[in-house]
């Protein structure tokens, strides 16, 4: 009887966390190139993963999950320094984080992956909604000299809209998850901050850089919260590239090997591997 | 291959999903607490109670959405965030300094005359390798409540939770100030305000009072003449307060200080503000032989949140 372990992915809708898992699934079957963990036996209906791992061989657009179609994903797999273990991944629909926030609930179904979770996988795009403040605009505006510009650029002088909690930042939103998640778990947990499509990224640093650039709160609260959350940030490009653009598209699909497509940066380390986060989520270092 | 394939892994599907079976469990709310959910905070770990209390209009919900404000951009005051229990109260009030919100100019929604006073929660570590969490509560008072507590001892003593605030912040409104037909007034309001909350023994000897001049970029703006009297106000209260006050101390700000004007300066100054606000000062001889009455079961939430956190921390080592 293997260990379990139980693995938990959060992020808004779009993040990536069916991508990574239809990207996660090719690289495992697949089986030729050196990855931190491996597939050992052979169970289970796996009509899911073929299906989101069909459209990312094809550079199609992974469909997201939705609240229909949520699945929980069971791997059997071994590591070197791991042994063999049973790997449980819910694919959770982005909504349902979604509904979290606003909701200000969690259904017990989800409950139950927190409580039962070994590691977290926290899902980013780095394409994030920054909250900008009008005096940071204004102060960037009068140093530029294009007030004029902004106003009749934006043309909505006037149009005061209501606040909502859909207007939250995106790293007020993942704190708040975050929050979520250490209220609910009562205990240390470690997690792996996973910024999707790096490709789009990858030349402005490293993965830990752009979330403390982009997402200052966020990296505050990571680092300020060592005590109850260990944590470690990842660049993950999945797809390998922008599949909405044809010419793009293109060449990932004329590339010999599809596992080409994968890049995954902790730090300065470069390589194939899209098991990494999972591995260090289990205890690798 | 994908025969090869179905033989991998497992995979569960979840049972249908209808929302009206399915059983939730609460979490936080994430607004500005009210005095229930404040209790939860400071039953946790010793919370510092910083309250702003001014005029209408004088700049209070405006200094609490700026420290969120620089937060949200990076440590601040050699702090860092290390979370919150009102999230969404502080984005609500940060709303109006926002591109999406529309608007054109940067600003604040006026704090609301309600029953319960309301907190705004932040967790905190120090830069520093090593340094522990300390949590901040922050309220800001609203200028229709204090225009009571001035017309009215009884008003005032409704505020008794002020007698577990760490620090006071009365604030002066500097657009008024730089105004000559306003300038008297805006300093009566804030004199008033201090005297009430004195008059009505809610200053413990260990609490920070301080009189701040919001909008310093407005004084400044206004010319010497504005400045001189924002000094000459500074001493009419040294005189008037300062032997009933012995942590009295004082300060001009500019908490969103217009694009135009020199922004590094007046950044530093709420830094340095808040760092003070955060300090806690040594509990004074006169807490020792304060007694207080706990208040009777009909009285509001706030005030019996008050007593009790008094009462707790009176007896902390």
């Amino acid at each position: 009887m293997s260990n379990p372990a139980n693995l938990l992915f959060i992020g808004l809708p779009g993040s990536g966390k069916t991508t990574f898992l239809a990207a996660l699934w090719h690289v495992l079957n697949d089986r030729s190139s050196a990855t931190s963990l491996r597939l050992t036996k052979l169970s289970g209906d796996r009509t899911y993963l073929n299906q989101i791992t069909k459209e990312w061989r094809e550079c199609s657009q992974v469909p997201r999950t939705n609240l229909q179609t949520e699945q929980v994903v069971v791997l059997h797999l071994d590591g070197d320094g791991f042994g063999a273990f049973d790997l449980s991944i819910p694919d959770l629909a982005g909504e349902a984080f979604k509904q979290q926030l606003s909701d200000r609930r969690i259904s017990r179904y989800h409950d139950e992956f927190v409580q039962e979770a070994t590691g977290v996988m926290l899902f980013l795009h780095p394409d994030v909604e920054k909250g900008t403040q009008l005096t940071q605009a204004l102060r960037l505006e009068a140093a530029l000299g294009g007030t004029q510009e902004r106003d009749a650029s934006t043309g909505s002088a006037g149009t005061d809209t209501t606040w909502s909690a859909e207007m939250l930042p995106t790293q007020v939103k993942l704190v708040e998850l975050l929050q979520f998640l250490l209220e609910r778990a009562q205990r240390k947990v470690r997690v792996a901050v996973v910024v999707s499509a790096w490709d789009l990224v990858d030349v402005l640093g490293a993965p830990h850089e752009l979330v403390s650039r982009e997402l200052p709160l966020l990296h505050q609260f990571l680092e300020a919260n060592d005590d109850m959350l260990e944590h470690s940030v990842f660049g993950v490009s999945a797809q390998g590239g922008d599949i909405t653009i044809a010419t793009e598209k293109q060449t990932l699909l004329e590339l010999d090997d599809a596992l080409k497509r994968i890049k995954v940066r902790q730090g300065q380390k470069i390589s194939q591997d899209i098991t990494k986060p999972i591995a260090w989520l289990l205890g690798s270092k | 291959m994908d025969d090869a394939v179905a033989a991998d892994a497992k995979v569960t599907t979840t049972e249908p999903f209808e929302e009206e079976q399915l059983d939730f469990v609460d979490l936080f709310p994430g607004t500005a607490l009210g005095a229930a959910d404040a209790d939860v905070v400071t039953l946790r770990s010793r919370t510092h109670l910083v309250v702003l209390a001014g005029a209408e209009g004088s700049g209070k919900t405006t200094v609490l959405a700026s420290i969120y404000e620089r937060l949200n951009q990076g440590t601040f005051a050699g702090f860092k965030f290390a979370g919150s229990r009102s999230l969404l109260g502080f984005e609500e009030i940060c709303h109006l300094n926002r591109l999406v919100s529309g608007g054109t100019q940067p600003d604040t929604q006026r704090t609301r005359l309600t029953d319960e006073t309301k907190y705004y929660h932040l967790a905190l570590r120090g830069i520093e390798p090593g340094t522990s969490r300390r949590d901040v509560l922050l309220s800001a008072m609203s200028g229709e409540l204090f225009r009571m507590a001035k017309d009215s001892q009884e008003d005032a003593e409704r505020l008794t939770y002020l007698r577990r605030a760490d620090t006071i912040i009365v604030l002066v409104d500097g657009e008024r100030l730089a105004a000559p037909a306003l300038r008297t007034s805006a300093q009566a309001d804030a004199a008033d305000i201090l005297e009430s909350v004195l008059d009505a023994d809610m200053v413990s000897g260990s609490c920070r009072v301080e009189i701040v001049f919001s909008k310093l970029d407005r004084i400044t703006s206004a010319g010497q003449t504005a400045l001189e009297f924002l000094g000459k106000t500074q001493e009419k209260f040294e005189g008037k307060f300062r032997a009933r006050v012995p942590n009295l101390a004082f300060r001009p700000i500019a908490a969103r200080p217009a694009p135009s004007s020199s922004a590094e300066n007046l950044d530093v100054g709420l830094a340095e503000a808040f760092v003070s606000w955060t300090t806690l000062l040594p509990a004074s001889s006169m807490d020792e032989h304060r007694t207080l009455a706990a208040p009777s079961l009909d009285e509001r939430e706030f005030s019996k949140f008050g007593w009790r956190h008094f009462e707790r921390t009176r007896r902390e080592p």
